[in-house]
């Protein structure tokens, strides 16, 4: 038996569905500017037809209809399309970042410009031309100085700025780090309301746009991949599921999870490769290499040009630039200083020797470590370098360095007093004196001792003094006697791997000893240092000569950009600048201004700048420096627009499919309102019908 | 002489390229807003450039070869040329050559953007297509011995023979 009010009932289900219809319509002109809302529409699906089959189903024709359901709330969205965004979104990011650090590199260098370092040379150049004409001119010498000072200025600014702007990178990649983790959190957070709403078969479509909405925005910060996984329960078909997040390379495979069904990792980058920089990125427990990881986005763009570690070097666009001004630098002040103290000026004439004056000078302190052994015999060395050290410091004072001292002795390692005993560095001169007052001197005699130990113990030895980057690094080893090496079975050092060691920190040994003890030679020799002789009866002249070499000295090539300046020398008296050249001092004239022509040409002269082996002059090298990054910066500017048109250009497709069309609304407005009105018709029309059978029936001619 | 028309054949290639390259800017925009027509008559005029600047080229070559008869080169270049020529036509023809250069490069760099966009909708079209289109069946890529059982195909999203 059909229900009485089945009608009814199916034309009530028709006016609700059109209703919801109606409200979703509704729902979509309101939201058509918000960003990131992706269109909604009702499914509509036909409700269970009457009777169902079973053994007691009622004998009617057919299965009858029973009316229509909104079945689910869809959101009318292209996921190919948003794959396409996203990929091209991180291409963005990447380039966007890369063209700022590029150009805020090009505005800091400067070229070509009136300011920029190449003028700067081509003054100081002038000076020097100017001077070759007139050596006695004072003015000249004056313009000389000046453009010298401000040659070591542009250095010291360009380096500092690089710097500062480095430092910058830095701050930004730890902000764009937290963004990331950030943005995984919210994500997480989001899976999680998901994934309690899902399971009741109910599609929740504001936090699906949420969540592609912070998809996007990582997109462009790393390379991810999204994958849906189901939530269980009762989840309709076309729910989306909770989304599992990869980063991957740009290849595609996999490298690290960021968002899981279990929970979110954090990304963190770490700053423990060579000179600070970044060497490997870990997600979670999983850690990796950044120089293998090609991921691009922006938090890539950020830590290249920061600074990274790749075998075992750091590079990045500005470490690789201070690494090329120090290069410039340091070679230029090397072989301007060689060719300055070779030649004589007019205060070395008046005094009749050649004092090897630095025109360039590197560093403000000397770490000097005198090393000394205490057996017996060594009581008189040790009483010379008790008298003579005030006026190898004030010496060192002069020339605007301050000296770092510091004592270790030793005599044979196993006897008592034997062992290297270390001194902490001093800058106070007379507590210096104390140290070795209070040496105590062993046996021991004229057999080898424990030099090398004294040197290289990781402990006691004068190795192990911590001097800052900048800082000169001088040893001085006095000893009346050959040392133990590896070859007499007494040390576990040979001279040959003591000498590569101190090569390597940078320590210049100068050996104080015997003559015919060349064994020592082998120390000296490679690393830059002094052989004196310890019998000199002059012992104060024999540690000025090493003081002069401490002062022509400009320290480590790392930094150096930021430390050069015209030496204390040249800045106190204009005299000493030197003009003439000769090896006789009493033979040279005032006129004669051939070394200044030699200083002019140590511009034009090819050396190997980069340190490959490759030689070319300064304004070469310097235009291969300045065109390089050019190129590279032209590049980015190029990459960015292209990699943003191409974003645009996904982003009005994924528009076209997802937005809010208002005519669209409208039409639909205008269906879903007539199928309404035909229900309503439809109820009118049962309740007609209704009322003619319960009051118009069985009254028979009423 | 000779090189008055060199000269004159630079300038007309380098106003040809310049239009070129306006023309692939208007490229870019049409993709943008996915215009078939406008894309189609794009392309005509891109041809009848190209077909002018193609005749130009052979007479540029033409009038190179002439001017340096003395050596022996195959293929004269204008690097060729700017060593034979002084004075006031060398300034033109160097400033020329560098326009001329500087115009390709920008011509090459918004063919490049271009292609990326091409082939992003490309991206788009094939999947659409893959969706809609049937599988082909494993066992039709060779020959085999007929089979009784009538498979019933794959029909893909619609039924075509409706």
């Amino acid at each position: 038996m059909r229900s009485t009010f089945m009608g009814l009932e199916t034309a009530r289900r028709g006016m609700f569905t059109q209703q919801s219809a109606l409200y979703t319509t509704g729902q979509n002109v309101a939201n058509a500017s918000t960003p990131g809302y992706t269109r909604q529409r009702v499914n509509f699906a036909q409700t269970e037809p009457y009777p169902g089959v079973g053994m007691n189903m009622p004998q009617l024709p057919g299965q009858m209809g029973t009316g229509v359901k909104a079945e689910s709330v869809q959101r009318i969205r292209e996921s190919f399309l948003d794959v396409q965004y996203r990929g091209e979104n991180n291409k963005a990011g990447y380039w966007q970042a890369r063209s700022d650090a590029l150009s805020k590199m090009e505005s800091i260098m400067n070229e070509p410009s009136d300011s920029g370092l190449s003028t700067v040379m081509d003054q100081f150049w002038q000076s020097l031309q100017d001077l070759a004409v007139d050596p006695t001119n004072a003015g000249a010498r004056s313009v000389v100085r000046q453009r010298g000072e401000a040659v070591g200025d542009t250095f010291n600014y360009l380096s500092n700025s690089l710097s500062a702007v480095k430092r910058d990178q830095k701050d930004q990649v730890d902000v764009t780090v937290k963004e990331i983790n950030s943005v995984v959190y919210q994500l997480d957070q989001i899976n999680k309301q998901i994934g309690s709403v899902e399971p009741h078969g109910m599609l929740p479509n504001d936090l699906y746009d949420e969540r592609d909405r912070l998809v996007d925005q990582l997109s462009s910060l790393v390379n991810i991949k999204v994958d849906y996984v189901k939530s269980g329960g009762n989840a309709d078909p076309k729910a989306e599921g909770k989304a599992v997040i990869k980063l991957v390379d740009d290849n595609g495979s996999e490298q690290g999870v960021l968002l899981s069904n279990a929970g979110y990792n954090k990304l963190n980058v770490n700053y423990k490769g060579a000179d600070d920089s970044v060497n490997t990125i870990t997600v979670g427990a999983q850690t990796i290499d950044f120089s293998k990881m090609n991921s691009s986005g922006k938090l890539r763009a950020l830590i290249e040009s920061y600074g990274y570690e790749k075998d075992g070097q750091s590079t990045g666009i500005y470490s690789d630039m201070l690494n090329e001004l120090d290069n410039m630098a340091y070679t230029f002040a090397k072989e301007f200083n060689d060719v300055h103290a070779s030649g004589l000026s007019p205060n070395e004439i008046a005094a009749g020797k050649n004092d090897e004056i630095p025109f360039f000078s590197g560093a403000s302190r000397a770490d000097v470590a005198f090393i000394i052994d205490n057996t017996g015999s060594m009581t008189v060395p040790i009483n010379n370098v008790k008298t003579n050290i005030n006026n190898f410091a004030s010496m060192l004072k002069d020339q605007g360095i301050e000296a770092n001292l510091g004592l270790v002795t030793y005599g044979e390692v196993g006897e008592t007093g034997g062992d290297p005993a270390k001194n902490a560095l001093t800058t106070d001169i007379s507590q210096f004196v104390n140290y070795v007052n209070s040496i105590t001197m062993t046996g021991g005699g004229d057999t080898p001792e424990s030099g090398l130990e004294a040197i290289m113990d990781p402990n006691n030895g004068a190795i192990s003094y911590d001097a800052a980057t900048g800082d000169l690094k001088h040893i001085i080893l006095v000893t009346d006697a050959p040392v133990h090496d590896v070859t007499d079975g007494k040390s576990t050092y040979s001279i040959t791997d003591v000498a590569n060691a101190l090569l390597q920190k940078g320590i210049r040994l100068h050996v104080v000893t015997d003559l015919s003890n060349t064994q020592l030679q082998g120390l000296s020799d490679p690393t830059g240092g002094l052989f004196i002789d310890i019998n000199s009866p002059d012992f104060g002249t024999q540690l000025q000569k090493i003081a002069t070499n401490i002062t022509n000295d400009i320290g480590s090539k790392k930094g150096y950009a930021s430390r050069i300046d015209v030496s204390q020398a040249i800045k106190d008296s204009l005299d000493n600048i030197a003009t003439a050249t000769g090896s006789v001092p009493s033979a040279a004239t005032l006129g004669d201004s051939s070394n200044v022509k030699a200083l002019a040409d140590v511009i034009n002269q090819p050396f190997d700048y980069g340190n490959n082996s490759e030689q070319s002059d300064f304004r070469n090298y310097y235009q291969n420096v300045i065109g390089g990054m050019g190129v590279l910066s032209q590049e980015a500017t190029r990459l960015t627009t292209n990699s943003t048109t191409l974003q645009q250009s996904v982003d009005q497709k994924r528009q076209s499919v997802s937005s809010v069309s208002l005519d669209e609304e409208m039409t639909n407005m205008i269906q879903f309102q007539q199928a309404y009105n035909a229900s309503a018709r439809m109820i009118t029309l049962q309740d007609e019908l209704l009322d003619k059978i319960i009051n118009g029936m069985g009254t028979g001619g009423r | 002489m000779s090189q008055e028309k060199l000269i004159a054949t630079m300038e007309k290639l380098l106003k040809l390229h310049k239009s070129l390259y306006d023309l692939a800017v208007k490229k870019t925009e049409i993709v943008k807003a996915n215009d078939m027509d406008a894309l189609n008559q794009l392309l005509k005029d891109e041809q009848a450039h190209l077909a002018a600047i193609a005749k130009l080229e052979q007479g540029r070559q033409q009038l190179a070869a002439d001017l340096v008869q003395g050596m022996d080169q195959p293929t004269p270049t204008l690097s060729h040329c700017l060593n034979v020529i002084e004075g006031e036509d060398w300034v033109t023809l160097d400033r020329l050559r560098s326009e001329l250069l500087d115009a390709i490069v920008q011509i090459q760099q918004r063919n490049d953007l271009n292609q990326k966009m091409v082939y992003q909708s490309l991206q788009f079209v094939n999947l659409t297509l893959n969706l809609v289109s049937p599988q082909p069946q494993a066992e039709d890529f060779n020959y085999g011995p007929p089979t009784k059982v009538n498979k019933p195909g794959a029909t893909g999203l619609f039924n075509q023979k409706a």
